[in-house]
């Protein structure tokens, strides 16, 4: 399910009661299976591209294609449901559920997607120990390291097998061994599960994984 | 997982504030339960038992005084009447009923209560029975025989203790009975004065002859002996006088007149005497509880601002964590969580601290009734009933559940409104 965005403008109004153009994207696919690096500077609108292939945010203009279904045109909840169940999300902080322990915050991803209970507990300790973390399962965010979090994190945004997964500057949070490996189980992951992968990222190492690079330039 | 799944990992992450929002709503539940289930057995007690009396004949003082020294057993007789006023009442033609009260003896914490065979009478309310055996659990009434009562007054009226072959006979109330062990065919030795233990000893024994049906109500826990046996004690030769006059003397007689206008005959006749005076044991008793009602109605209001402010501090905590938990929130809407799962999981968050409280209140509250019964029949001369459940818990425990709903509606509309692209992006709009 090839993601196509066409035409896609993002603007907010500015300080001084002006416009500012934070996106302006004429034509942009991401095949299946596919890993698109995204870079640029600080403020050019990465995390904003995001949101918008994710269907958090609206563009003010143009259409977001996942396959033929229009994510930007449709309702929030419906796009809360499409995110649920077709899109992965790696965030550049840590955010796991601290409430939750590492098989609860990656199952959650697949009860939210209509798992049930049962299965997706199934799944998410499956995947969890082929990710090397079968004996963090029970522990919660808080006793982990910064790395296994965002081995729990990736599981998080894979173990549903998404047509697509998006990660907003995975290593941001890690030292560099960290990083390396983290990039690395990443890639694995989104292999393992199929999915197209679009990164954005300043780390130059992730251009290793990425099998085409955009930059975008500052608004 | 469901929205109840996060609530509950939620509050165990941060279990001991959530204890203690809790608790604060449980102890506020708490009293106000509490003073609820006093109030309601305060009623009962003094409510029930009065019904069916009518009128109480005894010493002028306090007409409160009276009533409840003669109905209810607590506080001291107002003093004595001559025991022709009983004799005289007796023939009246209005009287249906006078039953002669003479009080001041106890018997092992139980108040004595000496009084005839109209005591059992079927039409005196308690026990409530259509006959004199309906009356009893075990055994009969007592009589008085009139020749030897005749005799020990004329004794008191000389100064002297009239003696007699026979035993006086006793009949003792429910709670006495099962208390002290005492069976029909016991003999038991009275001891002078309310509550003393160490008072002097009459030498002379009752036979117990009955022990009355439970009531329910103070009759349960008084020992009623014969009139003349009462007269016969010893240390009543110079007691049991009316001052002035030197007649045998009575605490009271309750009396129940005929039907129709008779009540207001007596009242107005006997209302005329200065040596005695007339209570409304129905008005007395009213007006009684319409005093500790505004006084119990003031510590509710009390209790019911407790609760309130607890669910108050329901309301900052829950909405203090959720400000720090925006991320958190907008996280759970990026991975796909629709907004009204984050709305459930906040306000039910707020839920479940109020109503685990309150259940935790109205537990504590029966608890508190339980441990404090003591004091209370100490002090308020009855036993508060701790496990009666009452129409007013469920209806406190659902006001505070809708309380603790709209409590918990304002943190959790805030962060059903999060905008995830900001939470999740703090610096993207700098
Ligand atoms: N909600 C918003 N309202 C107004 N302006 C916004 C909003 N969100 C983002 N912006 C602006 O859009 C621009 C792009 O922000 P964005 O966060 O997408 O950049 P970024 O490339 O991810 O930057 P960084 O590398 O620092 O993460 C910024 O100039 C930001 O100020
Ligand atoms: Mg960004």
């Amino acid at each position: 399910m090839a993601v196509t965005l066409q035409d896609i403008r993002l603007v907010y109004p500015g300080a001084g009661g002006g416009e500012v153009t934070v996106l302006d994207l004429p034509h942009l696919v991401v095949g299946d299976a596919e890993r698109l690096c995204v870079v640029g500077p600080s403020g050019s609108g990465k995390t904003s591209l995001l949101h918008i292939i994710a269907g958090i945010v609206r563009p003010t203009a143009g259409k977001v294609l996942h396959g033929d279904v229009d994510i930007a045109a449709l309702a929030e909840s419906d796009r809360d449901r499409f995110r649920a169940r077709h899109i992965g999300y790696v965030f550049q902080t840590l955010n796991l559920l601290p409430a939750l322990t590492s098989t609860e915050n990656v199952a959650l991803a697949l009860t939210l997607a209509g798992e049930s209970k049962r299965t997706a507990t199934r799944r998410a300790v499956a995947l969890l120990e082929r990710m090397g973390l079968g004996h963090r399962l029970d522990a919660r965010p808080d006793t982990l390291s910064t790395g296994e979090q965002q081995r729990v994190a990736v599981a998080r945004a894979v173990v549903k097998e998404p047509a697509l997964v998006l990660a907003d500057e995975p290593t941001a949070a890690l030292d560099d061994g960290a990083a390396a490996s983290a990039l690395e189980v990443l890639r694995e992951a989104v292999d393992l599960a199929g999915s197209a992968l679009v990164i954005v990222t300043h780390d130059a190492r992730a251009r290793g994984i990425a099998t085409r690079t955009l930059a975008l330039e500052a608004a | 997982m469901t929205a109840l799944g996060l609530i509950l990992r939620n509050l165990r992450l941060r279990r001991l504030s959530s204890v203690l929002t809790s608790v604060g709503v449980a102890l506020g539940v708490m009293l106000v339960c509490a003073i609820l289930l006093l109030r309601a057995d305060l009623e009962r007690h003094y409510l029930g038992p009065q019904e069916g009396y009518s009128l109480v004949v005894g010493a002028p003082g306090s007409a409160l005084q009276l009533v409840l020294n003669t109905i209810y057993h607590v506080d001291q007789s107002p003093g004595l009447i001559p025991v022709s006023v009983w004799r005289e009442l007796d023939a009246h033609p209005s009287t249906r009923l006078a039953v002669p009260y003479a009080v001041g003896d106890a018997f092992r914490g139980f108040r004595v209560v000496a009084t005839t065979e109209a005591f059992f009478d079927p039409r005196f309310p308690h026990p409530a029975a259509k006959t004199t055996a309906g009356k009893f659990a075990a055994g009969g009434p007592f009589a008085v025989n009139p020749a030897e009562l005749g005799a020990a007054l004329d004794a008191v009226a000389a100064g002297r203790t009239a003696e007699s072959e026979n035993p006086g006979h006793a009949v003792v109330g429910h709670d006495v009975a099962r208390t002290l062990g005492i069976r029909v065919g016991d003999r038991i030795e009275p001891t002078h004065g309310v509550g003393s233990e160490q008072a002097h000893e009459h030498e002379q024994l009752w036979e117990v002859v009955g022990v009355l049906r439970a009531t329910g109500t103070p009759i349960d826990r008084v020992v009623l002996i014969s009139l003349d046996s009462f007269y016969r004690i010893p240390d009543h030769a110079g007691g049991a006088v009316v001052p002035g006059s030197g007649e045998p003397g009575l605490s009271a007689v309750v009396l129940t007149p005929k039907a129709g206008m008779h009540k207001t005959v007596l009242l107005t006749t006997l209302n005329k005497r200065p040596d005695i005076q007339v209570a409304s044991a129905d008005r007395e008793i009213r007006r009684l509880l319409g005093i500790v009602g505004r006084v119990d109605r003031l510590f509710l209001w009390v209790a019911v601002l407790v609760v309130l402010i607890a669910i108050m501090s329901v309301l900052v905590s829950v909405y203090a964590t959720m400000r720090g938990r925006r991320r958190e929130i907008a996280t759970l809407r990026a991975i796909g969580a629709p907004r009204s799962l984050v709305f459930r999981v906040v306000a039910g968050e707020a839920l479940l601290l109020v109503v685990a409280g309150a259940l935790a209140g109205v537990v504590l509250g029966h608890g508190l009734v339980a441990v404090s019964s003591g004091a209370v029949e100490q002090a308020a001369g009855f036993s508060p009933d701790a496990l009666g459940f009452l129409w007013e818990e469920a209806a406190v425990l659902l006001t505070v559940t809708l309380a603790g709903a709209a409590a918990g509606a304002i943190p959790a509309l805030e962060a059903y409104r999060t905008d995830v692209a900001r939470a999740l992006n703090p610096g993207g709009t700098t």
